[in-house]
């Protein structure tokens, strides 16, 4: 069935115990309370997070001290549970385009199948239709605002297709009321003109730059083997200096980690990027064979640590997806938010992967297509909710962490949550240990901080520690 | 009101300097210092343009040979100076004989002759100048990069008597200029430690005056709020002063020097001058800083300028482009 | 069948440009004047000034606006000339090589 606005019928999660999500962790020798959903973060000695347990399980609400201060506001604050969208398709994410599949590099753990030359590019017709589209989604829900995503391969080995969409977005969007974004996650490796064009016509760029020379070379070579950090470092220095917001993303590898402050001292020196975005490289087969391993994830926090504190004294957020603490949320991509991304082929997809990738996993994230005559996207209801669901599922390995609100258990197709609780991978160490690096932060208490990540038995007994739930575990 | 430059010279090298232009005229040799004659020109000018005050820069202006002549003519008009501090005695004693209600001078406290900031010498020579000028000094602060500090000055005004208004300044770019200046797109990052530092000095009564080129919307309502409440001066302004020239160029603020200057003439007052810079301007206002600032509603109801005229006419490009077209063709041919 | 002429239409050296979210801002210092594109006049403009490639704004046109090739090298000779006559640029004859 074709969206016609008409409500599909959907599935309503069970409501949980909303003291299920009230956290407890060991942190160096103390207990770090975290309830995002209820607003609350909190550090307090082992005897008063038991006490504040007790409290929570009995519904008490008469304990004396800042202990029944913390309880009371716990037990009466309603959780604000992130929901899976409902209802028509009236607000997409964003409209994701793939002009194409192809790359002109040939990063070494890269595990993008597409063949790196050649393969189909976006026709322009195609590329009208679906902005068209796009636009008369929002138009229908009297939405002004929207964003336009380029993914790949490169999306800017198709550069005519890429100016096409941008100017006939912007004016038709004009012609419409409506103001877009837009935004490219690109490899960079391309002349400087296109890097003025790019940095003058796009909101933001997701810049993938790995690290210094020798780094950057190594892992992310152009493909005809030359290096490629002279150019890319130009790119971003010239969007740096431009009115796009920069993002720099650097894939971090066992080589590459300890590298992390020297990185990021160089970014603050030469670059003006809002945020700097570090990703541990996700081990395979073909990664290995190439010769890179993912980093230790104790050592990978620490040195995102280091990183973030350097590259915050210049106003430089950093990142990892899986631990961005800005929402609470049930997915940490574009799955389940109804992103509309056009593949070159005109399909309409919920994630930007290859089909291939999430049809291996069992996944069916195909929402509908794009009606070049109509120029209309043509979204199937049903396909529409069943990705809303997938974010929404309930996943075994986080149902007991506390990170679920952020991470949401990260890639949809590449990390499986189909485990045992707390049966964490090196994935979810990381994102346990910054996550809660943050949080301590914020909280101002950087000795308790640095020795959860740098004390090797306080940062394991947090990063595998079986049941977060304060109220069902025992206080460490 | 109008800066008169009395002297190109200056022994700092402050990354962000716009004062570029000034100091490369003295490279090409021209006159460093100007003459009293022609100072006397200048306060005429002022006369004439119905402006009672006297600002003098530089370069450094407390270096020119004849200050006290200068500020002993300028007497009878309220006299502001701005130095990077660190005065010569000579100077510093005519200052020290101004009544405070006379004589306002700003300091810039980052002023440094050192690649990565004021050493600790520069530190202690400008706090002892701070020190003996009590409530005539105002301290300034330029800020360039998103990581400053405005404790130190807090401490100094609390210690010193000095004006407890700190004046700040945002670098910003000379056109076609290569000084260090801070993007707009630093503006928001800067603007949260801005809040931060106005919550630290309101108890103290301190209170941060914020000069051309800030812009509402590198604040949040919420900031805004705490801002006004914590005393800040609050101004989205882009209207800076002329600064008139040893040469008697005028320019419409230093980071537009050598782009966009008319000349001092025996006749125009001030307003006049503005006006002519304005009408060559005034094109470019239609944008501002940012891409969305041509259809901001507080710019397009006059309560922002839309930020710094030189970051705005910076982000215009320029290229030569030539496109050819084949011409239509021609009907008779075509039926023939 | 007379061959066709070229016109070269050049943007003038006191000319500058913006691009803001929904307009192109010009500006011709000679004057000095500011003008106001919006719409299908900014595309023109934008993609003109990026890659000064007729043929492949014409291309874009053809799609984005349903013109046949005629038609839409039509309305960007109107277009040119519209700013011919405004005075941001000027149109000599000559060959495609200037």
């Amino acid at each position: 069935m074709r969206s016609t606005g008409t409500r599909a019928a959907s599935k309503m999660p069970a409501v949980p115990d909303a003291r299920d999500s009230i956290f407890c962790l060991p942190a160096g020798g103390v207990s770090l309370v975290y309830a995002p959903l209820h607003g609350l973060a909190a550090v307090m000695r082992n005897a008063a997070a038991e006490r504040l347990a007790a409290a929570l399980r009995e519904n008490d609400r008469l304990v004396p001290g800042p202990v029944g201060t913390i309880a009371t506001h716990l037990l009466d604050t309603a959780a604000e549970m992130p929901q899976a969208r409902s209802g028509p398709l009236s607000e997409p994410l964003f409209l994701g385009v793939v002009p194409t599949r192809g790359c002109n590099m040939a990063c070494g753990y890269c595990d993008f199948a597409a063949p790196k030359s050649g393969g189909p590019t976006m026709d322009l017709h195609l590329a009208r239709a679906a902005v068209e589209g796009y636009l008369m989604l929002l138009d229908r829900g009297g939405r002004r605002h929207g964003a336009v995503h380029f993914f790949g391969g490169e999306p800017f080995r198709a550069p005519d297709v890429v100016e096409f969409i941008v100017e006939f977005a912007a004016q038709r969007a004009g012609d419409l009321g409506i103001v877009l974004d837009f935004e490219a996650s690109t490899n960079g490796l391309f002349s400087s003109a296109r890097a003025e064009w790019v940095a003058d016509r796009f909101s933001t760029i997701v810049l993938s730059l790995d690290g210094p020379a020798r780094v950057q070379d190594r892992q992310r070579p152009a493909l005809n083997d030359r290096p490629t950090f002279s150019v890319v470092a130009r790119t971003a220095k010239i969007l740096s200096d431009g009115p796009a917001e920069l993002i720099v993303r650097s894939c971090v590898t066992a080589a590459s980690v300890d590298l992390l402050p020297e990185w990021a001292t160089w970014i603050s020196r030469e670059l003006r990027p809002s945020t700097v975005c570090f990703e541990s490289l996700t081990g395979s087969a073909s990664t290995v064979a190439a010769g890179f391993l993912p980093p230790d994830p104790y050592r990978f926090a620490q040195q995102f640590a280091q990183a973030a504190l350097i590259l915050d004294r210049h106003g430089i957020a950093t990142v990892q997806s899986t631990s961005d603490l800005r929402d609470c949320r049930i997915s940490a991509c574009p799955v389940g938010q109804d992103a509309l991304i056009v593949s070159p082929d005109g399909a309409v997809d919920a994630c930007y992967l290859l089909e291939k990738e999430w049809r291996d996993q069992g996944l069916d994230l195909r929402l509908g297509l794009v009606n070049v005559a109509a120029r209309s996207l043509e979204i199937e209801d049903e396909a529409l909710e069943r990705t809303r669901q997938l974010a929404a599922r309930h996943k075994p390995l986080c149902a007991s962490c506390f990170c679920q609100y952020h991470c949401a258990g990260g890639c949809h197709v590449h990390h499986d949550t189909n485990r045992p609780a707390a049966a964490y991978d090196d994935m979810c160490v990381a994102t346990r240990l910054i996550t809660a690096d943050k949080v301590l932060r914020r909280l101002r208490l950087t000795a308790v901080a640095d020795r959860t990540l740098t004390d090797p038995v306080a940062a394991r007994s947090l990063a595998r520690h079986a049941d977060d739930r304060l109220i069902a575990s025992e206080v460490p | 009101m109008a800066n008169l430059i009395v002297s190109t010279v200056c022994p700092m090298r402050c990354s962000f300097c716009f004062a570029g232009e000034q100091r490369a005229k003295t490279g090409r040799g021209s006159a460093a210092y100007l003459s009293l004659e022609e100072f006397d020109r200048r306060l005429a000018f002022l006369d004439r343009s119905g402006i009672g005050e006297v600002r003098l820069i530089g370069g450094e202006p407390t270096l020119h040979p004849l200050f006290p002549e200068l500020i002993g003519r300028a007497r009878g008009r309220r006299i502001v100076v701005f130095t990077n501090g660190l005065i010569p005695e000579r100077a510093l004693a005519c200052l020290e004989s101004l009544p405070e209600s006379e004589c306002t001078v700003l300091v810039n406290m980052n002023a440094t002759r050192r690649p990565d900031g004021p050493g600790a010498a520069e530190t202690r020579h400008r706090s002892a100048v701070v020190h003996r000028l009590g409530g005539r000094a105002k301290l300034g602060f330029t800020i360039f990069r998103v990581d400053f500090d405005l404790d130190p000055l807090f401490e100094l005004v609390t210690e010193s008597g000095a004006q407890r208004g700190i004046r700040l300044g945002l670098a910003q770019p000379i056109l076609g200029g290569g000084n260090e200046y801070l993007h707009p797109k630093q503006y928001p990052a800067v603007g949260r430690r801005i809040v931060d530092f106005a919550k630290r000095g309101a108890p103290a009564g301190i209170s941060l005056e914020l000069d051309c080129g800030f812009v509402p919307c590198m604040f949040s309502d919420a900031d805004i709020e705490i801002l006004s409440s914590a005393g800040t001066d609050l101004g989205w302004r882009c209207n800076p002063v002329l600064d008139v020239g040893l040469d008697g160029t005028v320019s419409h603020c230093f980071p537009l020097a050598g782009s966009v200057d008319t000349r001092l003439t025996s006749d125009l007052g001030a307003a006049e001058l503005r006006s002519r810079l304005a009408a060559s301007t005034h094109p470019y206002r239609l944008a501002g800083i940012y891409r969305r600032c041509s259809r901001c509603p507080l710019k397009q109801r006059g309560e922002c300028t839309g930020g710094c005229l030189a970051a705005t006419m910076r982000r215009f490009r320029h290229r030569t482009i030539r496109v050819a077209v084949q011409q239509e063709r021609d009907q008779h041919a075509a039926r023939e | 069948m007379s061959r066709r002429g070229w016109s070269v239409y050049t943007v003038g050296e006191t000319v500058r440009w913006v691009v803001d979210d929904d307009r192109v801002i010009i500006v011709d210092g000679a004057v000095p004047a500011a003008h106001v594109l919006q719409g299908r006049e900014a595309l023109i403009w934008r993609v003109l000034t990026s890659s000064r490639d007729f043929r492949k704004l014409a291309e874009f046109l053809e799609v984005a606006a349903d013109l046949t090739e005629p038609a839409a090298e039509q309305e960007l000779r109107a277009v040119l000339g519209r700013w011919t006559q405004l005075g941001i640029a000027s149109c000599a004859t000559g060959g495609p090589d200037g």
